[in-house]
């Protein structure tokens, strides 16, 4: 079921279209398995949106993308390389750096400011100077249209303010991939479709993949090329927005619909 | 043997085991913070900042305390030294307790109450609102900014700390010894200096090393351990002075121990 060209119209970058893997993923916490198989394929320059319940496992497939917890079995293949198995920092630094990652609650840095969270991961990871990284940070937060916030402190700006500031830093190394973990949780309709029209915009702006672990509908309807439902462990049902608003599937039409 | 005697000896097995494991959990984690000082790009610039946090920001505490306790010492060291007819030696009393024990304790356990609570609740906090993971996942290893870096910062500001408490200690004793004890302050002076040996201010001061070392890693331990939303970081907080206190004390006695039988 895998497309050709996004909702944008992009091609598929060259070579393998696939970016992201899931192969038989399985996890559990104590007795209980919050994962029983999962098999998932992200292509390049899509979005793929998992939906599912709270509690599910959307957002543990997420963390076992970038490391911050282990697989008990399967794979989770990145560009090809299985990151179940990568045992060093090098090893994750090559996802890290080509990863972008909103939290759900954005978990800005609060001992500093929006400017001194946005230009963090510059400062560690680049050669640039001290007016660079400003004129980048200007650049970024224009391009999330919150221009000359950077001495506010993150417990001066609202909740979806907060989830701006974080995609904000989530991008500013331009990473191919964004991975977004309840992006409109918490928030008020419109607020959440303003977060949902960022990551419309960046998918069409600059072609990176994305991942978006969400429960809302809305917000799912707005940004996906592709939908998998996560139900019982597994994925229920995958396929394009079209597809899965069409689909006739009980589970399915009971979660979208109510 | 009666079952209550098996079960007194069971349960004290049992927090033998829960002692050790938690020491070995410790030293892991102080191990692989410590490997990090040597991998490139190690934030020297955060090490600074938290001298400065740690260190001048408890001195006002440390100074306080050491004063007063060298004045306290003095009084009541005075009241016995009187019915001997030795006030003089009010100085070398005064002056041996402080460097050796009481300067570096002290000073210690003020910093374990003011910077080590401090940072277990900023490294709690940081767990539980997932900042830490955020550093993860922007390629910024946590052991290394967060940890080593406080550790650090530790180990170097309590011996300075500590220091200034000695000299602060002793000008206490030394203000009493003077104005109420009627030691001249050029005997004063003298005494102290005669009795104070650098290798015995050296030994007090290397103790610091390893309470510096006992309240960074104690503190960050627990920060890193916290769960539970904020209630989980009050509780962190709270264990990380109880502990890094019990085991300011324990090594304390340890290392007298050590350093009495080498003759120091």
């Amino acid at each position: 079921m895998a497309s050709e060209t996004n909702r944008s119209g992009a091609p598929a970058a060259a070579g393998s279209a696939t970016l992201i893997e899931y192969r038989d993923l399985r996890k559990a916490f104590d007795e209980k398995e919050v994962l029983r198989g999962v098999d998932l394929v992200v292509n390049r320059g899509e979005t793929q949106v998992i939906m599912g319940s709270s509690g599910s496992g959307k957002s543990v497939m997420l963390s076992m993308l970038v490391g911050l917890l282990t697989p008990d079995g399967g794979q989770v293949l990145f560009d090809g390389e299985d990151v179940a198995q990568f045992r060093t920092i090098e090893d994750w630094r090559r996802v890290w750096l080509r990863t972008g990652f909103l939290f759900q609650g954005a978990a800005l840095f609060d001992s500093m400011n929006v400017g001194e969270n946005v230009g963090f991961p510059l400062r560690q990871h680049s050669k640039l100077t001290e007016p660079q990284i400003a004129a980048r940070v200007a650049e970024v937060l224009s391009w999330i249209e919150l221009e000359g916030i950077e001495q506010k402190m993150p417990s001066e700006l609202s909740g979806g303010m907060q989830k701006r500031v974080g995609l904000a830093r989530a991008i500013v190394l331009e990473p191919e991939v964004v991975v977004y973990d309840e992006p409109t949780t918490g928030l008020d309709p419109l607020t959440s479709d303003t977060i949902s029209e960022l990551i419309r915009r960046l998918q069409r702006e600059r072609q990176v993949t994305s991942v978006v672990v969400t429960h809302d509908v809305r917000c799912a309807f707005l940004v996906a090329d592709r939908i998998a439902m996560l139900d019982e462990g597994r994925i229920l049902v995958e396929g394009t927005l079209d597809e899965i608003k069409n689909s006739t599937q009980p589970k399915l039409r009971a979660f979208l619909y109510g | 043997m009666s079952e209550p005697r098996l079960t007194f000896v069971a349960s004290a097995g049992r927090q033998c085991l829960e002692l050790v494991a938690f020491v070995g959990s410790l030293v892991g984690f102080l191990w692989s913070a410590a490997r990090t000082l040597l991998r490139r790009g190690f934030p020297y610039r955060i090490v600074v900042l938290q001298v400065y946090e740690i260190g001048l920001k408890s001195l006002p505490l440390t100074a306080i305390a050491a004063f007063a306790i060298g004045v306290v010492l003095s009084l009541q060291t005075l009241v016995m030294l009187r019915k001997f007819g030795a006030v003089h030696y009010v100085a070398v009393v005064v002056g041996l307790s402080v460097i050796k024990e009481l300067g570096p304790v002290v000073t210690a356990l003020m910093v374990a109450g003011r910077a080590g609570s401090g940072i277990s609740a900023e490294i709690g906090s940081m767990k539980v609102t997932r900042q830490i993971d955020a550093l993860q996942v922007l390629a910024v290893d946590p052991l290394q900014y967060l940890v080593a870096t406080r550790i650090l910062a530790c180990v170097i500001a309590v011996p300075l700390l500590s220091a200034i408490s000695d000299l602060l200690g002793i000008l206490g004793g030394a203000l009493i010894g003077v104005t109420t004890g009627g030691v001249p302050a050029s005997t004063y002076y003298e005494t102290t200096v005669y009795y104070i040996t650098l290798g015995g201010l050296l030994t007090g001061l290397a103790k610091t090393l390893v309470f510096g070392l006992i309240i960074g890693t104690t503190a960050a331990f627990y920060g890193f351990a916290t769960e539970g939303g904020t209630s989980g970081v009050g509780r962190s907080t709270t264990t990380t002075v109880v502990t890094s206190s019990l085991m300011i004390f324990i090594s304390d006695v340890i290392m007298t121990q050590i350093l009495v039988s080498l003759g120091f």
